[in-house]
Protein backbone atom coordinates (compact mmCIF):
# COMPACT_ATOMS: atom_id res chain seq x y z
CA UNK A 1 0.00 0.00 0.00
CA UNK A 2 2.88 2.66 0.23
CA UNK A 3 4.45 2.03 -3.04
CA UNK A 4 6.69 5.41 -4.35
CA UNK A 5 9.78 6.09 -5.53
CA UNK A 6 12.74 5.13 -3.64
CA UNK A 7 16.38 6.34 -4.21
CA UNK A 8 18.92 3.53 -4.48
CA UNK A 9 22.93 3.07 -4.73
CA UNK A 10 25.58 1.54 -2.82
CA UNK A 11 27.01 2.72 0.30
CA UNK A 12 30.78 4.03 0.68
CA UNK A 13 32.02 4.49 4.17
CA UNK A 14 30.42 4.44 7.40
CA UNK A 15 28.48 1.50 8.96
CA UNK A 16 26.57 0.34 5.90
CA UNK A 17 30.15 0.57 3.50
CA UNK A 18 29.47 -1.48 0.23
CA UNK A 19 25.65 -2.21 0.59
CA UNK A 20 22.84 -1.19 -1.26
CA UNK A 21 20.88 0.92 0.37
CA UNK A 22 17.98 3.08 -0.25
CA UNK A 23 15.93 6.50 0.82
CA UNK A 24 12.91 7.95 0.51
CA UNK A 25 14.38 11.47 0.09
CA UNK A 26 16.73 12.73 -2.38
CA UNK A 27 19.37 14.28 -0.15
CA UNK A 28 19.74 10.92 1.15
CA UNK A 29 20.25 9.16 4.51
CA UNK A 30 21.07 10.31 8.54
CA UNK A 31 22.13 7.20 10.11
CA UNK A 32 21.80 7.00 14.47
CA UNK A 33 23.16 4.24 16.47
CA UNK A 34 21.56 4.92 19.67
CA UNK A 35 24.31 2.62 21.19
CA UNK A 36 27.31 3.41 19.86
CA UNK A 37 26.25 7.26 20.33
CA UNK A 38 27.60 7.40 16.91
CA UNK A 39 25.24 9.57 13.60
CA UNK A 40 26.19 10.42 10.28
CA UNK A 41 25.05 11.10 6.85
CA UNK A 42 24.86 8.98 3.41
CA UNK A 43 25.15 12.06 0.87
CA UNK A 44 23.15 10.85 -2.13
CA UNK A 45 25.06 11.60 -4.78
CA UNK A 46 24.37 10.76 -8.37
CA UNK A 47 27.14 9.00 -9.86
CA UNK A 48 28.73 7.57 -6.98
CA UNK A 49 25.90 6.17 -4.55
CA UNK A 50 25.52 7.41 -1.03
CA UNK A 51 28.84 9.13 0.24
CA UNK A 52 29.39 8.95 4.27
CA UNK A 53 30.25 12.21 6.12
CA UNK A 54 30.17 11.63 10.00
CA UNK A 55 28.33 13.59 11.98
CA UNK A 56 27.31 12.98 15.73
CA UNK A 57 25.58 15.71 16.34
CA UNK A 58 22.37 14.16 15.29
CA UNK A 59 22.26 11.32 17.89
CA UNK A 60 22.32 13.91 20.94
CA UNK A 61 20.02 16.55 18.72
CA UNK A 62 16.01 15.60 19.05
CA UNK A 63 15.02 18.46 17.59
CA UNK A 64 17.40 18.46 14.85
CA UNK A 65 15.83 14.91 13.96
CA UNK A 66 12.56 16.02 14.50
CA UNK A 67 13.21 18.77 11.74
CA UNK A 68 15.01 16.36 9.68
CA UNK A 69 12.11 14.16 9.85
CA UNK A 70 9.56 16.60 8.92
CA UNK A 71 11.70 17.55 6.05
CA UNK A 72 12.13 16.61 2.65
CA UNK A 73 15.25 15.94 2.46
CA UNK A 74 17.11 13.17 4.33
CA UNK A 75 15.55 10.06 5.33
CA UNK A 76 16.12 8.71 9.14
CA UNK A 77 17.50 4.79 10.05
CA UNK A 78 18.38 3.75 13.14
CA UNK A 79 20.93 1.01 13.31
CA UNK B 1 -0.96 21.91 4.55
CA UNK B 2 -0.53 18.82 6.98
CA UNK B 3 0.65 18.67 10.55
CA UNK B 4 1.55 16.40 13.14
CA UNK B 5 -1.09 15.45 15.69
CA UNK B 6 0.56 15.74 19.09
CA UNK B 7 -0.79 12.43 20.04
CA UNK B 8 1.04 10.78 17.50
CA UNK B 9 4.50 12.60 18.82
CA UNK B 10 3.34 11.06 22.01
CA UNK B 11 2.97 7.70 20.44
CA UNK B 12 6.45 8.02 19.40
CA UNK B 13 7.66 9.18 22.77
CA UNK B 14 5.90 6.51 24.99
CA UNK B 15 7.35 3.80 21.68
CA UNK B 16 11.01 5.53 22.54
CA UNK B 17 10.48 4.90 26.08
CA UNK B 18 10.49 1.18 25.84
CA UNK B 19 12.49 0.79 22.43
CA UNK B 20 16.03 1.85 23.35
CA UNK B 21 17.28 2.30 19.69
CA UNK B 22 13.89 3.93 18.22
CA UNK B 23 14.84 6.78 16.10
CA UNK B 24 11.51 9.23 14.98
CA UNK B 25 11.41 8.91 11.23
CA UNK B 26 8.87 11.27 10.54
CA UNK B 27 4.48 11.93 10.51
CA UNK B 28 3.70 14.60 7.92
CA UNK B 29 5.35 13.03 4.27
CA UNK B 30 6.37 14.46 0.99
CA UNK B 31 6.28 11.17 -1.13
CA UNK B 32 5.41 11.40 -4.08
CA UNK B 33 3.18 10.55 -5.31
CA UNK B 34 0.91 11.62 -2.62
CA UNK B 35 -0.74 8.52 -1.50
CA UNK B 36 -2.16 7.29 2.26
CA UNK B 37 -1.97 8.37 6.03
CA UNK B 38 1.10 10.46 5.96
CA UNK B 39 -0.95 12.88 4.30
CA UNK B 40 -3.99 14.82 5.69
CA UNK B 41 -7.11 13.70 3.86
CA UNK B 42 -7.49 17.05 2.03
CA UNK B 43 -4.56 16.79 0.25
CA UNK B 44 -5.29 13.44 -1.55
CA UNK B 45 -8.60 12.61 -3.83
CA UNK B 46 -11.42 11.19 -2.97
CA UNK B 47 -10.72 7.88 -3.83
CA UNK B 48 -7.47 7.41 -2.25
CA UNK B 49 -7.41 3.99 -0.12
CA UNK B 50 -6.86 5.97 3.20
CA UNK B 51 -10.32 7.88 2.61
CA UNK B 52 -12.58 4.89 1.91
CA UNK B 53 -13.99 3.44 5.30
CA UNK B 54 -16.18 5.34 7.30
CA UNK B 55 -13.81 6.35 10.29
CA UNK B 56 -11.29 7.69 7.78
CA UNK B 57 -14.33 9.68 6.23
CA UNK B 58 -16.36 10.94 8.71
CA UNK B 59 -15.88 12.86 11.76
CA UNK B 60 -11.82 13.09 10.78
CA UNK B 61 -9.57 16.36 10.90
CA UNK B 62 -8.89 17.24 7.26
CA UNK B 63 -5.65 18.98 7.96
CA UNK B 64 -4.45 16.25 10.11
CA UNK B 65 -1.82 13.41 8.86
CA UNK B 66 -2.30 9.86 10.93
CA UNK B 67 0.54 7.63 10.44
CA UNK B 68 3.77 7.84 12.31
CA UNK B 69 7.20 5.99 11.33
CA UNK B 70 9.76 4.69 13.70
CA UNK B 71 12.82 3.25 12.75
CA UNK B 72 15.24 0.96 14.96
CA UNK B 73 17.52 -1.61 14.76
CA UNK B 74 16.82 -5.28 12.90
CA UNK B 75 16.65 -6.54 16.15
CA UNK B 76 13.90 -3.82 17.49
CA UNK B 77 12.40 -4.21 14.16
CA UNK B 78 11.60 -7.82 14.48
CA UNK B 79 10.94 -8.00 18.03
CA UNK B 80 8.31 -5.25 17.50
CA UNK B 81 7.16 -6.28 14.77
CA UNK B 82 6.64 -9.21 16.29
CA UNK B 83 4.29 -7.74 18.96
CA UNK B 84 2.43 -6.14 16.43
CA UNK B 85 1.43 -9.15 14.94
CA UNK B 86 0.73 -11.26 17.70
CA UNK B 87 -1.84 -8.26 18.35
CA UNK B 88 -3.14 -8.13 14.75
CA UNK B 89 -3.51 -12.21 14.71
CA UNK B 90 -5.44 -12.08 17.93
CA UNK B 91 -9.17 -11.54 17.41
CA UNK B 92 -9.92 -10.57 21.02
CA UNK B 93 -6.81 -8.11 21.58
CA UNK B 94 -8.65 -4.76 20.97
CA UNK B 95 -5.18 -2.23 21.18
CA UNK B 96 -5.58 -2.40 17.11
CA UNK B 97 -8.80 -1.85 16.45
CA UNK B 98 -8.62 2.04 15.89
CA UNK B 99 -5.12 1.05 13.20
CA UNK B 100 -5.77 1.18 10.00
CA UNK B 101 -2.21 -0.51 8.66
CA UNK B 102 0.74 -1.67 10.19
CA UNK B 103 4.62 -1.93 8.31
CA UNK B 104 7.40 -4.10 9.35
CA UNK B 105 9.86 -6.94 9.20
CA UNK B 106 9.55 -9.72 11.45
CA UNK B 107 12.57 -12.17 9.77
CA UNK B 108 14.56 -8.76 9.00
CA UNK B 109 14.58 -9.93 5.25
CA UNK B 110 10.87 -9.89 4.32
CA UNK B 111 8.73 -7.33 4.20
CA UNK B 112 4.66 -7.86 5.80
CA UNK B 113 1.87 -5.28 5.50
CA UNK B 114 -0.73 -5.62 8.06
CA UNK B 115 -4.47 -4.45 7.23
CA UNK B 116 -5.98 -4.13 10.84
CA UNK B 117 -9.21 -3.43 9.52
CA UNK B 118 -9.62 -5.81 7.06
CA UNK B 119 -7.28 -8.55 8.23
CA UNK B 120 -5.64 -9.04 4.75
CA UNK B 121 -1.61 -8.89 4.77
CA UNK B 122 0.85 -7.81 1.88
CA UNK B 123 4.06 -6.73 1.42
CA UNK B 124 5.50 -2.97 0.96
CA UNK B 125 9.05 -1.62 0.18
CA UNK B 126 12.25 -2.54 1.58
CA UNK B 127 12.56 0.58 3.82
CA UNK B 128 10.12 -1.01 5.92
CA UNK B 129 12.71 -3.29 6.88
CA UNK B 130 14.32 -0.49 9.00
CA UNK B 131 11.22 1.26 9.76
CA UNK B 132 8.16 0.17 11.14
CA UNK B 133 4.74 2.22 9.59
CA UNK B 134 1.74 2.78 11.59
CA UNK B 135 -1.69 4.59 9.71
CA UNK B 136 -3.91 4.87 12.51
CA UNK B 137 -7.71 5.54 11.10
CA UNK B 138 -8.47 8.78 10.66
CA UNK B 139 -10.63 9.44 13.14
CA UNK B 140 -8.46 8.72 15.87
CA UNK B 141 -5.24 10.86 14.69
CA UNK B 142 -5.50 12.67 18.15
CA UNK B 143 -6.53 10.37 20.37
CA UNK B 144 -4.82 9.59 23.21
CA UNK B 145 -6.39 6.08 24.36
CA UNK B 146 -5.87 5.25 20.72
CA UNK B 147 -2.13 5.79 21.36
CA UNK B 148 -2.03 4.52 24.48
CA UNK B 149 -2.97 1.25 23.22
CA UNK B 150 -0.65 1.41 20.80
CA UNK B 151 1.94 1.71 22.50
CA UNK B 152 1.24 -1.21 25.03
CA UNK B 153 1.49 -3.37 21.91
CA UNK B 154 4.85 -1.63 21.58
CA UNK B 155 5.68 -2.03 25.08
CA UNK B 156 5.32 -5.84 24.75
CA UNK B 157 2.37 -6.02 27.00
CA UNK B 158 0.26 -8.72 27.56
CA UNK B 159 -3.49 -8.67 26.45
CA UNK B 160 -4.15 -9.10 30.06
CA UNK B 161 -1.60 -6.49 31.36
CA UNK B 162 -3.39 -4.26 29.39
CA UNK B 163 -6.90 -4.78 30.26
CA UNK B 164 -6.43 -4.96 33.59
CA UNK B 165 -5.30 -0.77 33.19
CA UNK B 166 -7.68 -0.33 31.17
CA UNK B 167 -11.09 -1.37 32.37
CA UNK B 168 -12.36 1.33 35.02
CA UNK B 169 -13.07 1.11 38.12
CA UNK B 170 -17.22 1.62 39.49
CA UNK B 171 -15.17 4.66 41.25
CA UNK B 172 -12.32 5.72 39.06
CA UNK B 173 -11.85 9.31 40.49
CA UNK B 174 -9.59 11.59 38.01
CA UNK B 175 -6.94 12.51 39.77
CA UNK B 176 -5.07 14.14 37.08
CA UNK B 177 -3.57 17.90 38.01
CA UNK B 178 -3.25 21.02 35.31
CA UNK B 179 -1.58 24.46 35.56
CA UNK B 180 0.81 23.38 38.18
CA UNK B 181 2.88 27.19 38.35
CA UNK B 182 6.84 26.63 38.16
CA UNK B 183 8.43 28.90 39.99
CA UNK B 184 10.78 31.88 38.39
CA UNK B 185 13.52 30.69 40.04
CA UNK B 186 14.38 28.24 42.59
CA UNK B 187 13.69 24.62 42.69
CA UNK B 188 9.99 23.21 43.56
CA UNK B 189 8.90 20.37 43.62
CA UNK B 190 5.76 17.96 43.82
CA UNK B 191 4.69 14.86 45.96
CA UNK B 192 2.60 12.75 43.10
CA UNK B 193 0.79 9.54 44.00
CA UNK B 194 3.47 6.74 43.33
CA UNK B 195 2.93 5.83 39.39
CA UNK B 196 1.81 2.39 39.06
CA UNK B 197 2.35 1.31 42.40
CA UNK B 198 -0.31 1.52 45.94
CA UNK B 199 -3.71 1.50 46.25
CA UNK B 200 -4.13 4.20 43.54
CA UNK B 201 -2.09 2.59 41.16
CA UNK B 202 -2.16 4.28 37.41
CA UNK B 203 0.06 4.89 35.02
CA UNK B 204 1.24 8.70 34.65
CA UNK B 205 2.51 11.17 31.99
CA UNK B 206 4.11 15.03 31.95
CA UNK B 207 2.69 17.34 29.91
CA UNK B 208 3.88 20.85 29.06
CA UNK B 209 2.83 23.24 26.69
CA UNK B 210 3.16 27.30 27.32
CA UNK B 211 2.72 30.17 25.63
CA UNK B 212 5.89 31.92 25.72
CA UNK B 213 5.10 34.14 23.01
CA UNK B 214 7.96 34.42 20.94
CA UNK B 215 10.72 33.01 23.30
CA UNK B 216 11.67 29.95 24.04
CA UNK B 217 11.71 28.60 27.41
CA UNK B 218 14.05 25.88 29.06
CA UNK B 219 12.89 23.80 32.35
CA UNK B 220 15.35 20.82 33.85
CA UNK B 221 13.16 17.92 35.09
CA UNK B 222 14.32 15.68 37.32
CA UNK B 223 12.26 12.14 39.00
CA UNK B 224 12.88 10.68 42.63
CA UNK B 225 11.04 7.08 43.51
CA UNK B 226 11.27 8.11 47.16
CA UNK B 227 14.96 6.03 46.98
CA UNK B 228 17.06 8.82 48.83
CA UNK B 229 19.06 11.99 47.98
CA UNK B 230 21.31 10.09 45.31
CA UNK B 231 18.52 8.37 43.26
CA UNK B 232 17.39 11.24 40.97
CA UNK B 233 17.52 10.68 37.44
CA UNK B 234 16.25 12.98 34.60
CA UNK B 235 12.80 12.15 33.45
CA UNK B 236 12.06 10.55 29.94
CA UNK B 237 12.78 12.33 26.68
CA UNK B 238 15.03 14.74 27.78
CA UNK B 239 18.46 16.35 27.24
CA UNK B 240 21.60 15.51 28.93
CA UNK B 241 21.18 16.62 32.27
CA UNK B 242 16.97 16.44 32.64
CA UNK B 243 17.04 19.79 30.02
CA UNK B 244 13.96 20.49 27.64
CA UNK B 245 13.74 23.79 25.41
CA UNK B 246 11.00 24.38 24.76
CA UNK B 247 9.25 27.01 21.94
CA UNK B 248 6.24 28.57 22.72
CA UNK B 249 3.37 26.12 21.54
CA UNK B 250 5.76 23.31 21.42
CA UNK B 251 4.68 20.17 23.88
CA UNK B 252 6.82 18.32 25.92
CA UNK B 253 5.57 14.90 27.24
CA UNK B 254 6.89 11.75 28.82
CA UNK B 255 5.58 8.95 30.56
CA UNK B 256 6.72 8.43 33.94
CA UNK B 257 8.66 5.69 34.53
CA UNK B 258 6.97 3.00 37.08
CA UNK B 259 7.73 3.79 41.19
CA UNK B 260 8.19 7.86 40.62
CA UNK B 261 6.59 9.64 43.54
CA UNK B 262 8.11 12.79 42.81
CA UNK B 263 9.13 15.49 40.49
CA UNK B 264 11.13 18.33 40.54
CA UNK B 265 10.96 20.64 37.65
CA UNK B 266 13.31 24.60 37.78
CA UNK B 267 14.34 26.92 35.20
CA UNK B 268 17.79 28.08 34.52
CA UNK B 269 19.85 29.62 36.92
CA UNK B 270 21.54 33.12 35.53
CA UNK B 271 24.73 31.29 34.60
CA UNK B 272 23.34 28.21 33.18
CA UNK B 273 23.45 28.60 29.16
CA UNK B 274 19.64 28.28 28.46
CA UNK B 275 16.93 30.04 27.06
CA UNK B 276 15.15 31.61 29.98
CA UNK B 277 11.67 33.49 30.10
CA UNK B 278 10.14 35.24 32.96
CA UNK B 279 6.73 34.90 32.35
CA UNK B 280 4.02 32.32 33.55
CA UNK B 281 4.90 28.73 33.30
CA UNK B 282 2.66 25.91 34.11
CA UNK B 283 2.59 21.64 34.03
CA UNK B 284 0.34 19.04 33.94
CA UNK B 285 0.26 15.73 35.44
CA UNK B 286 -2.12 13.29 33.30
CA UNK B 287 -3.10 10.06 35.35
CA UNK B 288 -4.28 7.18 33.38
CA UNK B 289 -6.99 4.91 34.81
CA UNK B 290 -6.94 2.74 37.99
CA UNK B 291 -4.90 -0.69 37.15
CA UNK B 292 -6.98 -3.28 38.50
CA UNK B 293 -4.80 -6.12 40.35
Amino acid sequence: MTERSLFQGKATGGPLDGQEIESRFPAGLIVIDRAQKLSGVYHRQHDKGFVYVEDNSWVNDRSKLDQAAASADFDIRSL
Amino acid sequence: MAYAPNALKDLYNLWHQSIPSAVFSGIVSSYVPRRGYHFAANQLPTNDYSRQLAEDRIDIDVDAASALDVSQSTTDMMRVTRRFYDSWKNSDDPRLNNVREVIGTLDGRSVIYMDCQSGEQGTADDTHLWHNHVGVLRRFANDGPTMLAIASVVKGETLAQWLGQTQPEEEDDDMSAIGLEIPVSGIKSWTIPPVEAGPDARIALINITNDSENSQYALRIWINKGEGPGKWSPAPNTQEGGWIVLKSGDRYAARLPAGTSCVSIRRPNPDENYPKFLGNLTWALERGPLIKK
